[in-house]
């Protein structure tokens, strides 16, 4: 997929077109003035910044090559602002070919005493570059001589061979922007599709043409040549519980098209669904991973395949693959060693992994399918067209009695029908056939839920003891699975626990389902509570949410510009029946409540008797969705807080000897 | 010719075929099993000093990983740079029976920078391999070598150094020709050292033999008492093409300053005359320091990069004069280089930088010790010490980061161990003081001030250099109490010579804080310093250790809505431990609430049957700082 545009070079010519952009002069107001009034209280702003790409022919790549010019003027306002001042530049190697950098050039200006404008330029010897891996290279500099109220320019070409998809111009960075202008030249045999994210508008958009700017094979063609201006950018500020940045982030992303050769014929990438799924499935590392069915059958246990139960069938092959192939930690939608030879070597990527539980799915004769998902830290996808870069994952989907349910077998403890939070973002896109695909929602099915059970007695000793049994189910069970696993064994694990619960001893811990993730994660604990909250004197006070009490809000801001986003629903349910003996009375306890949001978002119910001398005390908590809107995040604040309330009060209890 | 291909063969897999069979896992001794995550079965160390500049390691280790909590320690990371190389890796994974299940070898490892993100470069770089096996418990038994070019870091053997591993047996060899002359220095060993001497050369062998996993509990000694050590440095050492002789910190000292310091305080003359300038408008010696301090922290900022010879050696000041930046390194020796020019002496220190205070290894002089420099000046009767990577940390202020340590100050005259100064429970203060009216819907309002000293000001100070809507934030995780609103926030340094605070003001208002239930209020007094209660530890077998002391105080005076009705009897508590001290005094009294809490926490080691003093004491202080007050009001 990532074969490379080669056009016969040799036939290729740029005409006298070239715009390179150079930062204006640096006048002495930019460094007298101090504060913004876009953001006064901004360590570092971007007084302006350029950007151009265009398509040219590069004599020493032998090759059309993508040349992004950069230039950024910044003021250096404090101290803090400092690290404003350091660059790195990461440039990709795609197989055999690699980005390089070109023609770094960068200044620090500052006011000298007598006045004047001292310059001082970055040589070259104090640029770094940094082999990270196989796949990125960085480079790095910092500018010379920062102080406060410094001006730096910095300018420098990043040269690509990536055609497929420009960098994408980012309006918005984490410091306020005066003006930024991205301008792209690009030859009318390419075309892109362009898309604005984010909420800011541009604020201007210039277009021309460039009359023969590239000679091909003799014919000479145009060159649109687009400038997008914004202005008064705010900085972008990152908030909690929400997608990744790159979602609200204003910023200008490119994908090819199509591109036409000299002869007038037209390829198209990626344009209509249809042709995705026709290129994806005649693709060796994805469809072509789907034909290796017979190597499945063979390798099976003959266990399974005598399931007739479709559900029973696909978790046990689930559990197979999930068990046999291990991660290797690279996402991707392609395969990177092949399913039959991930399945071999027991190690493979994302692809490699639910490829191979696809075709092993289909294998044992049910219907599979490969799903492109873009993970939680990567761009939610664009509905409108596809835009195939974007995703950088790949789940599968299974149909079972008329349902499709997910599956991504990465994770050894994940229970069939589950996602991982990573794999979580939108939605995604299931391919069916050559012909065939759709927009499918990632949820999981289940909410994450721990419910706590306790049933016990109340001892005059001012102890409680009883079974606390608790119960966690979906993404909660899998979390806990991973904890519970990182001690050495059950002992250990319970050692902790006893020690982390300081009011709380744990007498006897049974574990039930730990490694076996087709049932809930049950732990269950005979416990000894020593009761002593409260420091008056005569009567005694006992609060018996003992377990995991709500005491701090978890949506505590003041402001919220971004959605909420949980991953998944939740529900916690606390149900505590403690017996007392007949000698001691309740005096009084928290009032039973009923809290619910509009449309039942959340809901939180609280309901305590006593009756015949045993004290019931019954709460749930449900937040019945993944995402929220902003208005919502203050109803949530506020729930929360009354939450908070509510379990400030304690239960009463009188005793005459 | 197809004799020796068939001997090499053999040869090549001996080491793995002989062994094969004792790698099941049935095989470890019951005892090692206990707490381990991953138990080494084998493991051999040889280092061959052929000369000073070529000492090769020969590791061969076979670790077996119990579970997946083990896991972490089937990863190989082999770091390298210009003085290491890196040869011959080979490895093979046997299963649970001791069954070969893969091999392995170079072109497995992926191979990265091994530089932070904080960093701008660093010459480091390692190679990583991470098995594929899904099945536990597996064994992963891999030999290689590495070349090192010099002589001054060999590395160490210290085989329990990670608590839950096991040992079964662990061997540390030696070898180099007989002359060669070495410092060592063993800790724990558990049989004396072997050693053997022919002509041509002589080896040291240290063995261990079934060695535990150990428990790992809460406030141990940073240092397990039972760490097996063996350090080995050779007295004449080549490093990075200069030599050296180290008997001791005094030479070592000596030698930094000599080889890696001298001739580095290269300050072009226009900043030599710049520092007299700014000296020359100040009196003592101190004055001229703290102005120039102040001069170097707008010039300069922090900025690391590790290159060349092992990250030890500083640029010159010239480069940090053209620059403004460089590393701790670098700008130490820019201070000293301005100070030099006005005339006053300052030593270059190695310190052992972090949170956990952890000194040199008083006894043994090595360059492996210490991870960060800091400069101090010997003032006559008021030494002053300078950390150069912060511009805006007060003069003289050291922080956690580098407090009450040993270090080592490298001067003309050779090296001198000196003593950073210590915070400790008396000097290490947050005093809090706060008026608030509770209004009839339950809402407290008022004003809070704090004061910090100590190491307790290191916690406060960088909030003075944030934003409004970070200083929010960081207040809400300060002062996490549902529905609280900060005002007019304001903070005030105080520096009187060494005494050093910061004054945090403000109005707040916690809306809803306090439940009313008819006319009862249930308030809970102590609102913003609950300490939480510490782990429980059953059958402590390790002393009980407190890196910092301090002492909290919060006072507060609540006027109520109504008065309180009748009489509510008022609390007065004192709990002591050998590791603190704790006051709470709660006087109700007409439309008043006075609340006074208390809190010392002392550093120190302590024994092990202490450590359940300490854990009711904090018990009881986290029950008490809970605590909740049902005061019934006159209704109105």
């Amino acid at each position: 997929m990532k074969a490379l545009f080669v056009f016969s070079f040799l036939l290729l010519q740029t005409l006298a077109y070239s715009q390179v952009i150079h930062l204006p002069d640096i006048s002495k107001n930019e460094l007298l003035t101090q504060t913004f009034a876009i953001d006064t209280t901004a360590n570092a702003v971007i007084l302006l910044e350029r950007g151009s790409t265009m398509i040219q022919k590069s004599d020493a790549d032998m090759a059309l090559m993508v040349f992004h010019r950069y230039g950024a003027r910044t003021k250096i306002v404090n101290q803090e602002g400092y690290k404003h001042a350091d660059y790195r530049i990461p440039l990709y190697t795609y197989g055999s070919t690699s980005e390089y950098i070109i023609d770094i050039k960068a200044r620090t200006y500052n006011l000298a005493p007598d006045g004047s404008i001292s310059t001082t330029s970055l040589k070259i010897k104090d640029i770094f570059t940094e082999k990270v891996s196989e796949y990125l290279k960085v480079t790095k500099f910092t500018l010379p001589d920062i102080r406060t109220a410094s001006v730096i320019d910095v300018e420098y070409t990043v040269v690509s061979p990536d055609i497929f998809k420009f960098r994408t111009w980012a309006f918005q960075a984490d410091i306020p922007k005066i003006s930024s202008e991205y301008n792209a030249v690009i030859p009318a045999m390419f075309k892109y599709n362009v898309t604005l994210r984010g909420t800011l508008k541009v604020k201007d958009t210039k277009s021309k043409i460039y009359r023969e700017c590239l000679n091909f094979n003799g014919a000479k063609m145009d060159c649109s040549d687009i400038t997008y201006i914004m202005e008064d950018i705010p900085a972008f500020i990152e908030e909690e519980y929400m997608l990744a940045p790159k979602n609200y982030l204003s910023a200008i992303h490119f994908e090819l098209e199509e591109s036409t050769d000299p002869r007038g014929a037209v390829k198209k990438y990626t344009q209509e669904w249809a042709d995705v799924d026709r290129e994806l499935m005649s693709d060796k590392s994805f469809g072509g991973q789907l034909k290796e069915a017979n190597f499945f059958k063979k390798v099976f246990p003959s266990e399974i395949l005598s399931i007739t139960d479709p559900y029973k069938k696909a978790s046990e092959i689930y559990h197979f693959i999930q068990k046999h192939i291990r991660w290797n930690k690279y996402y991707g939608k392609y395969s990177q060693n092949g399913v039959k030879n991930s399945f071999e070597n027991r190690s493979g990527n994302i692809a490699d992994i639910n490829l191979a539980l696809t075709v092993a799915l289909q294998a044992g004769g049910l219907e599979a399918y490969p799903v492109l998902v873009s993970t939680r830290d990567n761009i939610v996808p664009n509905t409108l067209y596809p835009v195939i870069s974007e995703f950088n994952y790949l789940v599968c989907g299974v149909k079972i009695d008329g349902k499709i349910l997910l599956a991504d077998a990465s994770e050894p403890l994940l229970s069939f029908g589950e996602l991982p939070l990573r794999a979580i973002n939108d939605r995604g896109r299931i391919i069916y056939s050559r012909k065939s695909s759709e927009w499918i929602p990632l949820v999981n099915p289940l909410p994450a839920e721990t419910s706590y059970s306790f049933s016990g007695e109340y001892l005059k000793s001012g102890k409680i003891v009883g079974q606390l049994t608790v119960t966690s189910l979906g993404y909660d069970a899998f979390q806990k699975r991973q904890s519970i696993l990182k001690y050495a064994s059950k002992e250990e694990y319970e050692e902790k626990l006893d020690e982390r619960l300081t009011n709380i001893r744990i007498k006897k811990l049974d574990l039930s389902n730990v490694e076996d993730n087709t049932f809930p994660l049950i732990e269950t604990s005979v416990v000894e509570i020593t009761v002593g909250d409260s420091i008056t004197s005569g009567s005694f006070t006992i609060n018996p949410i003992f377990v995991n009490r709500t005491t701090r809000n978890p949506f505590n801001l003041d402001d919220r510009t971004y959605p909420v986003d949980i991953g998944s629903r939740k529900a916690e349910n606390h149900h505590i029946s403690i017996r007392f003996p007949e000698d001691i009375n309740l005096k009084s306890a928290p009032k039973s409540i009923s809290l619910v949001l509009p449309d039942k978002a959340a809901q939180y119910i609280y309901k305590s008797s006593f009756e015949n001398h045993v004290l019931t005390v019954d709460q749930q908590l449900a937040l019945n969705k993944a995402i929220y809107n902003t208005d919502e995040y203050f109803h949530l604040k506020e729930l929360f807080s009354r939450i908070i309330q509510q379990l400030k009060v304690d239960h009463l209890f009188t005793y005459t000897p | 010719m197809i004799r020796i291909f068939i001997l090499f063969i053999l040869l090549s897999g001996w080491i793995f075929r002989a062994s094969a069979q004792d790698y099941a896992v049935e095989r470890i001794p019951f005892a090692l099993k206990s707490r381990a995550a991953a138990i080494v079965r084998h493991e051999h160390v040889l280092i061959d000093m052929k000369n000073d500049a070529h000492i090769t390691e020969k590791v061969s280790r076979a670790i077996t990983i119990m579970n997946k909590s083990g896991e972490e320690y089937s990863n190989i990371g082999l770091y390298y740079n210009k003085g290491k190389s890196i040869r011959k890796i080979e490895g093979v994974i046997y299963d649970e029976f001791g069954k070969p299940i893969g091999k392995f070898g170079t072109k497995d490892f992926s191979d990265y920078s091994a530089s932070s993100q904080a960093s701008l470069y660093d010459d480091v770089r390692v190679k990583h391999y991470t098995p594929s096996v899904h099945a536990y418990p597996y064994t992963i038994v891999y030999t290689y070598e590495i070349k090192h070019s010099q002589s001054l870091h060999i590395p160490y053997w210290n085989p329990n150094s990670i608590p839950n591993i096991a040992v079964e047996n662990s061997t540390y060899q030696f070898t180099c020709k007989p002359e060669q002359e070495l410092r060592i220095k063993e800790e724990n060993i558990p049989s004396a050292v072997i050693t053997e001497q022919t002509e041509k050369s002589k080896t040291y062998t240290w063995k261990a033999d079934n060695l535990p996993a150990r428990k790992q509990e809460p406030y141990s000694p940073i240092h397990s008492p039972d760490e097996i050590y063996v350090k080995i440095v050779p007295k004449k050492f080549y490093y990075f093409k200069k030599k050296g002789e180290i008997n001791d910190w005094e030479d070592l000292g000596k030698w930094v300053y000599e080889e890696l310091l001298k001739d580095k305080n290269d300050l072009p003359q226009a900043t030599v005359e710049k520092a007299k300038e700014i000296a020359s408008k100040y009196a003592t010696d101190k004055e001229k320091a703290q102005a120039l301090y102040a001069y170097m922290q707008q010039k300069t900022r922090y900025i690391s990069i590790q290159v060349g010879i092992g990250g030890i050696e500083p640029f010159p000041a010239s480069y940090v004069e053209r620059l403004g930046y460089g590393d701790c390194k670098a700008l130490v020796n820019y201070m000293y280089a301005l100070l030099d020019a006005v005339g006053i002496p300052s030593h270059y220190c190695i310190v052992e930088a972090g949170n956990t205070k952890i000194d040199l290894d008083r006894d043994f002089a090595n360059i492996v010790d210490g991870n960060h420099i800091i400069l101090c000046i010997p003032l006559a009767g008021d030494t002053v010490w300078l950390e150069c990577t912060n511009n805006k940390i007060p003069f003289g202020f050291l922080g956690n980061f580098t407090d009450d340590r040993l270090v080592l100050a490298c001067t003309p005259e050779g090296g001198k161990l000196l003593h950073t100064p210590q915070y400790d429970a008396q000097n290490n203060l947050q005093v809090r003081q706060g008026k608030f009216v509770i209004d009839a819907s339950g809402s407290v309002s008022g004003r809070l001030t704090t004061t910090f000293s100590g190491a307790q000001f290191g916690d406060r100070f960088p909030h003075t250099s944030l934003p409004p809507n970070e200083l929010n934030k960081a207040l809400k995780e300060d002062y996490n109490v549902d529905n609280i609103l900060f005002e007019h926030v304001a903070y005030q340094m105080h520096d009187n010579n060494a005494d050093l605070k910061i004054t945090e003001d403000m109005d707040l208002r916690i809306k809803n804080y306090i439940v009313r239930n008819g006319d009862h209020m249930i308030i809970q007094p102590n609102i913003f310093n609950r300490t939480a209660s510490i782990p429980e530890t059953r059958n402590r077998t390790n002393k009980v250790y407190i890196n910092r002391g301090y002492t909290d105080t919060d006072k507060f005076e609540f006027t109520l809505p109504n008065p309180i009705q009748g009489e509510v009897d008022p609390i007065d508590k004192t709990l002591t431990c050998p590791m603190g001290r704790f006051e709470l005094k709660i006087i109700p009294e007409g439309d008043k609430i006075n609340f006074s809490r208390i809190l010392e926490v002392h550093d120190g080691t302590y024994p092990p049957e202490d450590y359940d003093k300490f854990f009711d004491f904090m018990r009881e202080v986290s029950a008490l700082d809970r605590g909740k007050f049902n005061i019934p009001l006159v209704s109105n």
